[in-house]
């Protein structure tokens, strides 16, 4: 466990290094991982899941995937993009109109 | 005269079963509920019912899964297997 606590610091330090602003930082349990996963030269089947809000500009991105990448502690990084949470518009299924099915493409 | 207005007697429009719902790639439950329980992969529209939106949102959300490691690819999680059916299939 302070393995993870120091990677997890490692990790915000170098955000904050870069200019990035940490918003929060969720811990989504320690679960066995849905499929054995190698990666630095191990086999891993027990992983930490951990969500770092933040805000940060795009040029981060690359430098930082690549960091991670280095460290040993980390088994797959993703940067996700924070999904807005936009107006519930969700009207129900409309039925296409015949005409809509005659001019139809098949995209 | 008869007064030209909208049907009065027509029904609302029809949901499908994720209409209002936020769906998120780290609810592994409820995406594992599109998945097929013996080789995992994701139903299409005919089966899930979904309209075009959510089904587009889901199996999106299933895939960003796989990749981060949230749910497993081949197959279905076996904690989720007694999840109720949402799909009309049929084995």
């Amino acid at each position: 466990k302070p393995e993870t606590a120091a990677a997890l610091k490692r990790t915000v330090e170098a955000l904050m290094e870069r200019g990035a602003i940490v918003r929060n930082l969720e811990n989504l349990g320690e679960r066995s991982l849905p499929y054995k996963i190698s990666k630095h030269k191990e086999r891993h089947k027990r992983g930490g899941y951990f969500l770092i809000d933040v805000e940060a500009p795009p040029s981060i991105v690359s430098p930082m995937m690549d960091h991670l990448g280095r460290d040993i502690d980390v088994i797959r990084r993703a940067f996700i993009k924070r999904p807005v949470a936009k107006a519930e518009e969700c009207g129900g299924i409309i039925p296409a109109s015949p005409e809509d099915k005659l001019t139809a493409r098949k995209n | 005269q008869p007064v030209q207005m909208e049907n009065p007697y027509k029904d609302p429009p029809k949901r499908c079963v994720l209409c209002g719902i936020n769906v998120d790639y780290k609810n592994v439950q409820l995406l594992s509920q599109f998945v097929s329980p013996y080789t995992g992969s994701i139903y299409g529209r005919h089966i899930t019912g979904l309209c075009n939106k959510k089904q587009k949102e889901i199996s999106k959300a299933i895939k960003r899964a796989h990749v981060v490691g949230f749910m497993p690819v081949m197959f279905k999680n076996p904690q989720f297997l007694t999840d109720p059916n949402l799909c009309n299939i049929k084995y």
